[in-house]
């Protein structure tokens, strides 16, 4: 087990070098290249913008560029500095990293319980009227784009019906409580979450109508085993192991998810610091994401590989 | 990343054995909610192939004497903030985004079937280089990147760069489905008999491999036409894609959020139609799933 993470994970060294490669590309296909908004600032005069190019060595040749950022990046995780704002861009993220992880952390809870539960209950009551009605809503769930969802969320608890605030983690000119921090984060982290409370549903749902047609779980019965124990000791937790690995796999499509989540509801996260250096013509900022971000989803992706194997002996003698 | 839409969702079996030919028509019709999908998908693209002819108002004229006006009659979606009538918008703005959805997933599709039939085919250092580049492609935050492109060519993003930028990175599913078919179908008795009468690899690998591959790809690309209409319209959204005032549904949706709270209509309509548009195309491809694999119908 060990010699398959380990491979899994030297495969990650060259996909990370690739995709920094990338990010230097486009970097480099920034109009005007690293360092025009000094030259088109009028209030830098030409002396202090050429100093600035000397110290970021934006005049030397690409490939010494990259190696150079590179080694800063690797070495001493140094993402430079935002050209708009000038804090070090690590700092930047670190700052807004855990309101991200809270947002994606709450999403993931949500999509667990509600996904998992109701794939069980469908699977359980299959060709019911409430099986219909889940696999309705699963459908809507896949189907309707989340930031209309946000939308129209917005409108029906918080215009119409003032149940939910809208915007930001916490009341303004109030004292913190965490009441008040959950129900900014209840509307969010529900409509993050539904596209994969439909979706890991519909896969419980598929696989453990499999398992339960399975002859260990007509042995289980026919020897007297309470319904219960059969489905939740025997059914479930042969089902579940398909779906642990659709889980893991998803993880950075929840990633990718919140930034759109985090533009709607102003919610102070990665996704709002990418969309605001997107405005802002920030380039240093947004490669700084999106270098962390394929990173976390390359780790992600080793999770899920290495859950696979521990699961599933076949997958690791593969290779 | 594997995105949750890709995933083989069964219900009812809708019952076309193999070997007996029945027409589209007649196992569709079995599908009531199938059918249904097909017909919303039909009308939307109608809507969006004849919008010009009609059109009451013009598309993109201002009219600041019909400001903010609720459905009604003359207008059955309200008109906008600018007076424009939110239909004759909704119809125009299909046209885009189904185009992009369709280019886009044209694309994805030529790259993905070309770079899966070539790595399956002919495996060895082929084989890796193809399927390592899919997993590097998997690896990248895509989502990410295309905004980023899209700030960088923006205000003047073209439908063609969009096409572009959306269908180079949605050809990895597809590629991947046709490698796992080519390969074992490259295993049987009749491409032997394909070699031996001294076919070219090529003309065996478009005409005798690739044929088989059909089914599982009209599910993808199903799948992959809403995909590709999500991001296209979430870009739009996000104000980096398609740029006032061409309308698209999701940059319709990202001037309607000003006026949430007393116009409601502004932001619904155009939502509605990526909804179920999308909606339809899942339908669709889990019927699709169903009816060319009866294999796969569940036990009961």
């Amino acid at each position: 087990m060990l010699r398959y993470f380990l491979k899994r994970l030297a495969a990650m060294v060259p996909l990370v070098l690739l995709v920094s490669l990338i990010c230097f590309a486009l970097m480099q296909a920034t109009p005007g290249g690293p360092g025009s908004m000094l030259s088109d600032n009028p209030m830098i005069t030409p002396a202090d913008a050429q100093q600035a190019r000397d110290t970021f060595g934006v005049d030397k040749p690409v490939v010494v560029q990259f190696a150079l950022w590179l080694e800063r990046v690797v070495l001493h995780g140094d993402f430079g500095h935002s050209h708009v704002t000038g804090e070090p861009v690590l700092g930047m993220i670190k700052q807004r990293l855990p309101a991200t992880l809270e947002l994606m952390g709450a999403a993931f809870l949500l999509a667990f319980l509600f996904g998992i539960s109701g794939g069980i209950v469908a699977a359980l009551k299959r060709y019911t009227r409430l099986d219909s009605v889940v696999m309705l809503v699963t459908l809507v769930g896949i189907s309707i784009p989340v930031f209309w969802l946000g939308l129209m969320s917005m409108m029906a608890f918080t215009v119409k019906w003032r149940l939910l605030p809208s915007t930001g983690m916490f009341s303004l000119g109030l004292p913190f409580s965490l009441a008040d921090h959950l129900r900014h984060l209840l509307m969010p982290a529900l409509v993050l979450s539904l596209l994969f409370i439909a979706s890991w549903s519909r896969y419980m749902r598929a696989s453990l109508s499999d398992v339960l047609a399975m002859n260990y779980v007509s042995v289980a019965r026919a020897k007297g085993v309470s319904g219960t124990r059969v489905v939740f000791r025997h059914a479930v937790r042969n089902a579940a192991i398909p779906v642990l690995t659709v889980i893991a796999l998803n993880l950075p499509a929840l990633f990718t998810g919140s930034i759109i989540t985090e533009t709607i509801f102003a919610w102070p996260g990665m996704g709002r610091l990418f969309y605001d250096g997107l405005l802002r013509q920030d380039y240093t900022r947004l490669m700084g994401i999106i270098f962390i971000a394929s990173f976390l989803i390359a780790f992600l992706n080793l999770i899920a590989d290495t859950i696979y194997g521990i699961l599933d002996p076949r997958i690791r003698l593969a290779r | 990343m594997s995105h949750p839409l890709r995933q083989n969702f069964r219900s009812q079996p809708t019952g076309a054995a193999r070997g007996d030919r029945v027409g589209f028509g007649a196992v569709l019709r079995r599908s009531p909610l199938a059918y249904g999908a097909f017909v919303v998908m039909s009308l939307i693209v109608l809507g969006a192939v004849f919008a010009p002819l009609m059109s009451p108002y013009d598309k993109d004229k201002i009219d600041l004497t019909s400001q903010y006006l609720a459905p009604s009659l003359s207008h059955p979606f309200g008109t906008d903030d600018l007076g424009r009538d939110i239909f004759v918008r909704v119809m125009h703005g299909g046209r885009i985004t189904l185009a992009v959805g369709f280019l886009a997933m044209t694309l994805a599709l030529v790259i993905g079937v070309g770079a899966g039939g070539v790595a399956g085919y002919y495996g060895g250092w082929v084989d890796t280089v193809i399927m390592r580049t899919v997993d590097l492609m998997l690896a990248v935050p895509v989502f990410f990147v295309i905004l980023f492109l899209s700030s960088i060519l923006s205000p003047r993003v073209s439908i063609v760069a969009l096409c572009a930028m959306i269908g180079c990175t949605q050809w990895m599913e597809v590629a991947r489905l046709v490698r796992a078919v080519v390969i074992t179908t490259k295993e049987h008795e009749f491409v032997d008999a394909a070699r031996t009468l001294g076919l070219p690899d090529r003309r065996i690998l478009v005409r005798h491999l690739l044929p088989h591959t059909t089914a599982p790809v009209l599910v993808a690309i199903t799948l992959g036409l809403a995909q590709a209409i999500i991001i296209e319209s979430g870009i739009s959204f996000l104000g980096f894609g398609v740029q006032p005032p061409t309308p698209s549904w999701g940059a319709m949706l990202q001037d309607a959020q000003s006026y949430l709270s007393d116009c409601p209509w502004i932001a619904v309509f155009p939502g509605l139609m990526i909804f179920l548009t999308v909606a339809c195309c899942n339908i669709l491809s889990d019927f699709l799933g169903e009816a060319t694999h009866p294999t796969h119908a569940p036990r009961r």
